[in-house]
């Protein structure tokens, strides 16, 4: 089983995003490229390569759904897995957001403690159904 | 010390400096939210709603993850409300107005009931 090791990351939020950060890169080890626009993202994900996309849903200007929209274009990123971080947790939001291929939505707030396990074994899941 | 250790400690120390920062803050991002509100009062602008919603979007998605449970939870109850104002797309009415006033008057309180 391969290891989760480069994530994007795009969040317009920069104190959530600073702890997001955090413990990804120091609990989960990973190797994080962090964007705040999902314009930004679309400019720099061709040289990163990431394995897993972790996206904000609500961000001005480019929401977390279209950043997913315009990242499937892409070749880097036509089918690397998805994970949405967002506010609202109505079931009928978790299903949405699902239905646009999400392999887990996390739901605001985390627990910064358990956010890089939960990454891990959502990617893990992902990569275990795809072979 | 060993590297590891090290490497805790600068992780503990980074953490508890966010968390400070977030925490000094605070008072700020709430007067922030009040003025956008109050400027509301005075003249009813869709562009500050939206404004004043995105900042309570932000305080709502953050609030728990920096030990502040109630106050995230607080700010969530006044962004579902500022939510369906939006999505009414009409002004609210006095008594509407007046309880999200009232709740976001309530938020400074919820910063003393950290759970951290």
């Amino acid at each position: 089983m391969p290891d989760l090791k480069r994530i994007l990351y795009v969040d317009d939020e920069p104190s959530i995003s600073q702890i997001a950060i955090l413990v990804l890169q120091k609990i989960g080890g990973f190797d994080v490229l962090a964007c705040t626009s999902g314009q930004e993202a679309l400019d720099q994900v061709d040289a990163f390569q990431p394995e897993l996309l972790l996206l904000d849903v609500m961000m001005p200007e480019m929401d977390g759904p279209a950043t997913l929209e315009r990242l499937r274009a892409l070749p880097v990123t036509a089918n690397v897995p998805v994970i949405f971080m967002t506010g609202r947790s109505r079931p009928e939001d978790l299903v949405s957001l699902k239905a646009l291929g999400a392999i887990d939505v996390i739901t605001k707030p985390f627990d910064p403690a358990t956010l890089p396990d939960q990454v891990r074994l959502a990617w893990q899941k992902a990569i275990r159904r795809k072979r | 010390m060993n590297k590891n250790m090290q490497s805790n400690n600068d992780f503990q120390l980074r953490l508890q400096e966010l968390r400070d920062r977030y925490t000094e803050d605070l008072p700020e991002k709430i007067a922030a939210i009040n003025a956008h509100r109050k400027s509301l009062d005075e003249q009813w602008d869709w562009n500050v709603v939206n404004v004043l919603h995105q900042m309570v979007h932000s305080l709502a998605g953050s609030g728990g993850s920096f030990g502040y449970a109630q106050l995230g939870g607080q700010a969530r109850e006044i962004e579902i409300e500022l939510k369906a104002i939006i999505n009414a797309k009409s002004r609210p009415g006095a008594d509407v107005w007046a309880k999200l006033a009232t709740n976001l008057n309530n938020l400074p309180g919820a910063i003393s009931t950290s759970s951290s």
